[in-house]
């Protein structure tokens, strides 16, 4: 199992004014799956992903990332397993500004530790992979959104992470755009990666395996669109 | 490596704003220029007033002579000629030169014409104790004193009232006997700052001629120049030992006393040090008020890079990563205000050190070690004042900073 979230309660805030944004939540995702997460605003989802995300940790509940327990991980470890273990991919891209294609994709190896020469290979490689080969020196402002979001999706792949994390990758992006982004993230996913994906957008969560929707902190309803042999919890509501 | 990688990033932010860069750096290039150039102006003033004595009077110098006794109202020993070998042998490297001197008023007469001299009957080795430039001639050799040759060196003054005409070498003077000029100074260097120390009506004749001819032996005066001043007083405590051991102690004590100018030259010492702490004090109000600017801007820039923030931490970046990074930032910002503030200084130092070349002759160079304790200071500067901007980043919260618009 990828991901075994149990029982996970996330509270903000003390006393009268907390907030409940999870409640109980389990959840599981097998390797190679790809799993959609819908759900209306407020509904949990964020805060389920930034806890998936080793961004945040639950307040209560057990969360297994690929066989390790990192629910009571300090900033050093969860730092490492973001690292390592998983790769964000964001609606607004979150490249940065001032650095070209190839030096944002090269952010999280300096983090890892990787030597520059090793570096520059592996990012000029999984630019060329995601169709940028051409535009390694661009800077994101001499970009399109499209291929702003490939540089993102490479940046999320150079460290070979466990899973990867979209949270609605295409929400800023054209309807080409979007099926373009839409098509890379299903042939990472053929290719093995496991997938974990928010949008709000019916159309988009069809790529995925299985559909999980989301309200008032709880999980809903869960949807297989796989025939027989897709991966995933079978239980129903 | 990440630290290359740190320092690339803080390089491209700092440039990337040039304008605000150079207002946040104004302050600190100020103050850095201000630091070199006190740092210059009280070293050269150093170097002035040391030249200037060293011009009158070796700042090395240790003078023996034995104690005199006020009960049997005698001196207790005398430095003998033996013992300035004996010295000599003794002391080794710890001593640049010794030499011996009687001095006295006496009247010069060459066919008529007289000069009131200052007459120095001292050794060959005397030379190494006044800078003495010669006109025409020489100084006297260890063959004219084994010899007590009749020979004479005449100062810039005597020469010119005794011989008009500048013909004085190979003539004969007269001083308590017939003594042939072997030697004309040419005139010595005037201090403006030092009074004395002219040689220009001294007169120098071999030290064994003046003992033969007034009948005293070894009562001269002995001065030695120490190698190392800075050592001088362990120098003149290593003489007395020498020649304790040689003569015994009376009464427990030495036999012998000796004086050096230390002292004299300690109190120029605190005079720099109490300058440059007054005028360090002036440069570090100015860096710390540059310091808060630094600060004051660092915040600015973490404000604007929250979102930066937050997605290097999603990326991977632990506390400590960010922390660093920004410290580097304030570090490399507060260099290149260093920098360019030892540009400004070296082009001030020299603006005054040619300024000051107009009234009198100074060779100086803007000390090295004050380009470092620049560097050292930016660096301590953007350190101090990048830690808690820089805490303030590495504490953000990656989801808030993330989102932040």
């Amino acid at each position: 199992m990828m991901i075994q979230a149990e029982k996970i309660t996330k509270i903000y805030g003390k006393g009268e004014i907390a907030v409940r944004a999870l409640n109980e939540v389990s959840f599981s995702v097998k390797e190679g799956e790809f799993v959609a997460i819908m759900g209306p605003s407020g509904s949990g989802k964020s805060t389920l992903m930034n806890i998936l995300g080793c961004l945040d940790t639950p307040t209560s509940g057990k969360y297994i990332l690929n066989g390790t327990d990192v629910s009571n991980m300090n900033d050093k470890e969860l730092a490492r397993i973001r690292n390592r273990k998983i790769g964000f991919i964001f609606q607004t891209f979150n490249l940065l500004p001032r650095l070209t294609a190839l030096k944002n994709v090269e952010q999280p190896m300096i983090y890892r530790g990787v030597r520059k020469k090793q570096r520059e290979e592996i990012a000029k490689r999984v630019l060329t992979e995601v169709g940028l080969g051409d535009r390694l020196h661009h800077r994101p402002n001499e970009l399109s959104g499209g291929q702003r979001q490939r540089v993102a999706i490479a940046r999320a792949l150079v460290n070979e992470p466990d899973i990867i994390l979209a949270d609605e990758p295409t929400g800023n992006l054209d309807s080409k755009s979007e099926e373009d982004i839409l098509n890379i993230l299903r042939d990472l996913n053929q290719r093995g990666i496991t997938i974990v994906m928010v949008t709000h957008d019916y159309d988009v969560a069809r790529v995925a395996h299985r559909i999980v929707h989301f309200r008032d902190g709880e999980i809903v309803r869960e949807e297989n669109l796989l025939p027989d042999d897709g991966g995933g919890s079978l239980e129903m509501d | 490596m990440k630290w290359i990688e740190y320092i690339r990033l803080a390089f491209a932010e700092i440039f990337y704003n040039k304008m605000r860069t150079f207002l946040t750096l104004l302050g600190i290039i100020i103050g850095i220029a201000a630091v070199m150039i006190i740092i210059f102006v009280v070293h050269g003033a150093e170097i002035y007033i040391m030249s200037e004595l060293e011009s009158v009077l070796p700042l090395d110098l240790i003078e023996v002579s034995g104690r005199w006794d006020y009960d049997r109202q005698r001196m207790m020993a005398n430095v003998t000629m033996e013992d300035i070998n004996y010295i000599k042998n003794k002391l080794g490297k710890d001593i640049r030169s010794i030499t011996a001197i009687y001095q006295t008023d006496l009247e010069l007469n060459y066919q008529g014409r007289v000069y009131d001299a200052d007459i120095i009957a001292t050794l060959p080795s005397f030379q190494d104790f006044y800078k003495m430039s010669f006109s025409e001639g020489h100084f006297f050799t260890d063959i004219d004193l084994e010899t007590r040759n009749q020979v004479v060196v005449l100062g810039y003054e005597i020469a010119r009232e005794l011989f008009p005409e500048g013909d004085a070498l190979g003539k004969k003077i007269d001083i308590y006997g017939p003594y042939t000029v072997i030697g004309v100074l040419s005139e010595s260097y005037k201090s403006p700052l030092v009074t004395g120390g002219t040689n220009d009506n001294w007169a120098f004749i071999p030290l064994t001629n003046f003992e033969r001819y007034f009948g005293i032996k070894d009562r001269f005066a002995v001065l030695i120049r120490a190698a190392d001043r800075g050592n001088i007083g362990r120098t003149q405590a290593k003489i007395l030992e020498a020649l304790d051991e040689k003569y015994g102690l009376v009464e427990g004590e030495s036999k012998f006393q000796a004086f050096n100018l230390s002292e004299g030259i300690e109190g120029i010492s605190i005079i720099k040090i109490v300058l440059m702490v007054l005028l360090s004090g002036v440069a570090s109000i100015t860096l710390l008020v540059a310091g808060i600017g630094v600060m004051n801007i660092m915040l600015v820039i973490i404000t604007e890079r929250t979102k930066e923030i937050g997605l290097r931490k999603a990326l991977g970046a632990s506390r400590g990563d960010i922390l660093i990074q920004f410290i580097i930032e304030s570090i490399f910002l507060c260099l290149l205000g260093g920098v360019l503030g030892i540009v400004l200084g070296y082009l001030g130092s020299n603006l005054a050190l040619n300024y000051a070349r107009e009234f009198i002759n100074l060779e100086v160079a803007v000390p090295f070690w004050s380009v470092i304790l620049s560097l050292a200071f930016t660096c301590g500067v953007g350190l101090f004042f990048g830690i808690y901007p820089a805490a303030k980043a590495a504490k953000l919260d990656p989801i808030v900073a993330l989102q932040y618009e």
